[in-house]
């Protein structure tokens, strides 16, 4: 399908923005979708400024585990679903960030510098298993990074059994704000992941919108062209694996100073999957679909046993709600990859046939058909998922 | 000497196993394209139902067997038809994480049905007792399942490459267009790859069970087997058995003369090291890129 990246118009190579006649099209599409992230961000300060305002100890804490998701999510959400490179292994760079938080904390470094020293960490933890995505690609991708996935949690486990006070309960360091009361704590907490996460998000849309993320769409779908196009693809690519390994690493960090313990039990190949199945729920290649996904993903767990209570009674509720939980997440899985593979932001972009960015790519369309006479991409087009296939 | 042979048999043991859960993989992988992650609890399934009827006593052994297999067979084709038939056409990535979705669903309904339970599953007919074998003792109940899982892997292999039916699935796998051009009902072969699939995932989950304790840790023995598969190649039905038993005898090997906490890494990292070197595995067919 050469007419595929026409569906959006971010997707347009460099090529294209130089040999076109005018810009005007290009500019706008830029500027539209971080103007939609600021608008994302003030939705979630209301959300978060909603809950900080009530007193519940357990949905503040769904909040903040809501918010360290995200940034799990909008990270593999610019590797996966921008840079089109499959990776299972997330849940090890969280390891990686938080083990290396726990080993900076015990050698003296107080707190933003252990989680920096984490984030750091795992990026170049990253770098080293992004490196069969040299050569591999698709499936055989995501098995390298599942063999990483293994490999990093080997040298973990040695790390907490080996190292003084670990064991198998792990390590534990004192939680942070945590003067503030358990309630306050998980105020401050969300204040503190809402910022975070503002910038996150920001950023992330931000280098979507760029140079950078064209790249990486480029590579995603074609790539030899993208060696024609002079495109740096080995570089782009270590890049994305660093950017997102670092991301993911500063999440395992905050993880370990949210709740004060570490054990590498907590990060198994199931809470990879997770995050793969956020990043799909919402919408790959979207960082408003990774924010939904992320939120949709974490919260199930702790609504699930509310809303079943009226069906199956209090008591088995609270028994089952976490399997049924897991069950509906299942099957969220499943039906979004039948219904809508672009997940739920693809949804609204259907539902809302004339949103905004269908303006623009109608503009493209038209500019397409006077400057070139090609084929005219309709619609929000069931375009590329981001995914090559074998 | 006997430390050897103790080795060597229960890599064989392992690698049986290993052998029919890579052979499902395989078997869906070449039908739909789709690598199943769901294979661990396609395992875990029957296991768990034969252990619970045989904790209660409501069902004689053969006939859980039957049913277990059966109901398994039944969720791998339902898979099949409800979701990779609607998935037609994406990409094959997709296929993969619609399988996430499927473990997890099955996850949940296993843990409201059984719980979390540990389960020791013991067959009547087989052989008890030592086996002396070079100065070694070996339990005759895995000799008599190694034996077993062998041979069947075996005739699996060998049925899919000198039978009709084999020969259909087969082609179906290799090209569909010109398979179904030949007469060959395309969707119901793939549809019956995958109970097959799931079938001798089945299988190899009793098998393992049988000499090892039942517990949700039993679909990590799937993970495991991707090694083997990748190391056959991926798409090879002899490649499956022959990995299954290079990784088994291999795992067997590093936790006699090594440490078994080492088994994960270093199987793996053998599985990189193939898979960076010989991309299409042992047994695979290679793959060109064109563009």
């Amino acid at each position: 399908m050469p007419a595929r990246e026409l569906s959006t118009p971010a997707g347009l190579s460099e090529a294209d923005a130089r040999t076109s006649l005018t810009r005007r099209p290009l500019r706008l599409a830029r500027r539209l979708r971080p103007r939609a992230a600021w608008y994302g961000v003030g939705a979630m300060a209301v959300i978060t400024a909603y809950f900080t305002l009530g007193n519940s100890a357990f949905s503040l804490f769904t909040l903040n585990s809501c918010l360290l998701a995200i940034f799990g999510a909008v990270a593999l959400n610019l590797l996966m679903g921008t840079a089109g490179l499959v990776s299972i292994g997330n849940s090890a760079f969280l390891a990686v960030g938080a083990f290396a938080a726990v080993f900076a904390v015990r050698s003296g470094i107080p707190f933003p510098g252990d989680v920096a020293f984490g984030g750091v960490l795992a990026g170049l933890v990253g770098m080293v298993i992004g490196l069969p995505a040299v050569r591999l690609r698709g499936l055989h991708l995501a098995l390298a990074t599942l063999a990483g996935f293994f490999i990093i949690t080997y040298f973990t486990n040695e790390y907490q059994s080996n190292a003084r006070g670990g064991g198998t309960g792990g390590f534990s360091v004192a939680p942070l704000f945590g003067s503030a009361g358990l309630t306050g704590q998980q105020k401050d907490w969300a204040w503190f992941l809402f910022v975070l996460v503002a910038i996150l998000v920001l950023g992330a849309t931000r280098i979507a919108h760029e140079r950078s993320g064209r790249a990486w769409r480029m590579i995603r779908d074609h790539e030899t062209v993208a060696h024609t196009l002079g495109i740096a693809v080995t570089r782009y690519k270590m890049i994305a694996f660093a950017l997102s390994s670092a991301v993911i690493g500063v999440e395992g960090g905050l993880a370990l100073h949210l709740s004060g313990t570490v054990t590498t039990d907590q990060f198994t190949l199931q809470l990879a999957i997770t995050y793969i199945a956020m990043v799909l729920i919402g919408g790959l290649d979207s960082v408003a679909g990774a924010v939904i996904g992320a939120v949709l993903v974490t919260a199930l767990p702790a609504i699930v046993p509310n809303l079943v209570t009226g069906l199956i009674g209090a008591q088995s509720a609270t028994s089952d709600g976490s399997a049924i939980a897991e069950i509906i997440y299942g099957l969220l899985v499943m039906v979004f990859i039948m219904s809508s593979p672009r997940g739920i932001v693809g949804l609204l972009h259907a539902l809302t046939r004339v949103s905004a960015t269908q303006r623009v790519t109608g503009q493209l369309g038209q500019w397409r058909r006077k400057t070139l006479g090609g084929p005219i991409q309709s619609g929000d087009g069931g375009g590329s998922t981001g995914l090559e296939s074998q | 000497m006997a430390q050897f042979l103790v080795s060597l048999i229960g890599g064989f043991g392992l690698g049986g196993t290993y052998a029919l859960v890579a052979l499902g993989i395989v078997l869906a992988f070449r039908a739909t394209g789709t690598f199943n992650f769901a294979h661990g609890e396609f395992m875990l399934f029957p296991a768990f139902l034969i252990g619970a009827w045989q904790t209660s006593h409501s069902a004689s052994l053969a006939v859980s067997v039957i049913v277990g297999l059966a109901i398994v067979g039944a969720i791998g084709a339902a898979f099949y038809l409800l979701v990779l038939q609607r998935a037609t056409g994406l990409p094959a990535f997709m296929g993969v994480i619609a399988s996430f979705g499927l473990a997890a669903v099955l996850d949940g309904v296993m843990l409201i049905i059984f719980g979390s339970p540990e389960y020791a599953i013991h067959f009547s007919g087989l052989p008890t007792g030592v086996v002396h074998l070079a100065g070694a003792r070996f339990s005759a109940t895995s000799l008599a399942l190694t034996g077993f899982t062998l041979v069947l892997a075996a005739i699996v292999a060998g049925g899919l490459r000198f039978t009709a039916v084999g020969r259909r699935i087969r082609a179906a796998g290799q090209d569909p267009i010109l398979a179904s051009q030949g007469g060959i009902n395309v969707r119901r072969i793939y549809m019956g790859s995958w109970a097959l699939a799931a079938v001798l995932a089945g299988v190899a989950g009793i098998a393992y069970g049988s000499t090892n304790i039942v517990d949700p840790s039993l679909t990590s023995v799937a993970l495991a087997a991707f090694p083997a598969i990748l190391i056959g190649g991926l798409d090879s039905i002899e490649g499956a058995v022959v990995g299954g038993l290079i990784v088994g005898i291999f795992q067997a090997f590093v936790a006699t003369y090594l440490n078994s906490e080492l088994i994960d890494v270093l199987t793996y990292t053998m599985m990189l090291v193939v898979m960076l070197a010989y991309p299409q595995g042992l047994f695979g067919t290679r793959r060109v890129v064109r563009v």
